[in-house]
């Protein structure tokens, strides 16, 4: 990800309000079945959110091959968490359930050891590695058992592809020239040949 | 002399508008094809491809650019990203208030003060993750 701004301040101001007027015109001119009191509270809750933002300041951590992780976690558990969940609320299926739930807690899990600076990125990526074909094998054993359900075919090809990704990642920086070690200060990961 | 001319308008509004335009051109795609939310068939159509990337997609690039300047951590960026969830189903689409939606698991409970309140929670984090925070990272 790019570091830096990338829009000139006046051009960001111009755009915002531009935007604001034009989805306030058509919310207020056609609101469906929403009403002005709707469109008051969704611009409360707007602001409120933006300002909360402000309280989590300190950038992010990671750079390159640790941020295409995170972001490998953060997807998985994205997806698990709200397909998955509504899966269950669809099909009621407790073992789809649990199975989903710990596949979401453990991507979470690698999202979150990635901004631990105390962990290198190879171990984490070792680690991330054998957790997800891990999952990916019990998740295809449970399947084949209980002759489950699209779900389980669905999350186990998703669990095998996003180890595969992560198999990639690991080889490639393991093999390559380029090694992700941490950084005896600061809070980034470094790239060093 | 066009490139030129090209680089001095980018510049103009963008410092970087190359990396700004790819990400109006990424969200759409990675928020509506990969979600299969839309077939690649309508998505490209001109018409309709540059009205979500720009009104509908285009303050995710708004609200990156407040959350450089304002050097949050990630808690902060999925907070914006919400943000941008309700922007876009709440005042945009307005399927907060919608009783039928295609999704039907959220058809039949939960609608209170003509609010569709599971559908509302779960499309907000979807955004904030699929449309927000995936494209910018």
């Amino acid at each position: 990800m790019e570091t830096k701004p990338w829009m000139n301040t006046k051009w960001w101001i111009f755009f915002s309000i531009a935007v604001f007027l034009y989805v306030s015109y058509k919310f207020l001119k056609s609101p469906g079945p929403a009403s002005s009191i709707h469109y008051a509270v969704l611009l409360a809750l707007m602001t409120g959110l933006v300002i909360l933002s402000r309280f989590f300041k300190g950038g992010l951590a990671g750079t390159g091959k640790s941020r295409y992780l995170l972001l490998l976690s953060l997807y998985g558990f994205v997806f698990v968490a709200t397909t998955f969940t509504v899966s269950y609320l669809v099909a009621n299926s407790r073992v789809n359930f649990m199975l989903f739930l710990a596949y979401a807690i453990l991507n979470l899990a690698i999202a979150v050891k990635l901004l631990d600076k105390r962990y290198s990125s190879q171990n984490l990526l070792f680690f991330a590695l054998g957790a997800q074909l891990g999952f990916a094998a019990s998740i295809i054993l449970v399947g084949m058992l209980t002759k489950s359900n699209n779900g389980l075919v669905t999350a186990s090809i998703f669990s095998v592809g996003f180890a595969a990704a992560l198999a990639v990642i690991f080889f490639r920086n393991k093999t390559g020239h380029k090694k992700i070690v941490l950084a005896d200060s600061g809070t980034d990961f470094h790239h060093q040949e | 002399m066009i490139s030129s001319m090209k680089s001095r308008f980018g510049t103009f509004i963008f410092s970087y508008w190359k990396p700004a335009l790819l990400l109006l051109f990424i969200t759409p795609v990675l928020t509506e094809l990969l979600a299969n939310n839309i077939p690649a068939k309508e998505l490209f159509r001109p018409k309709l491809f540059l009205m979500l990337a720009t009104l509908v997609y285009g303050p995710v690039l708004l609200l990156r650019e407040l959350a450089l300047r304002w050097n949050l951590r990630l808690a902060g960026y999925i907070v914006l990203g919400l943000v941008y969830g309700i922007y876009n189903e709440g005042l945009l689409g307005k399927t907060f208030f919608q009783q039928q939606i295609a999704n039907t698991t959220f058809v039949d409970y939960g609608f209170v003060g003509g609010t569709n309140l599971p559908w509302a929670a779960v499309i907000s984090v979807f955004h904030a993750f699929y449309a927000f925070l995936f494209p910018i990272l």
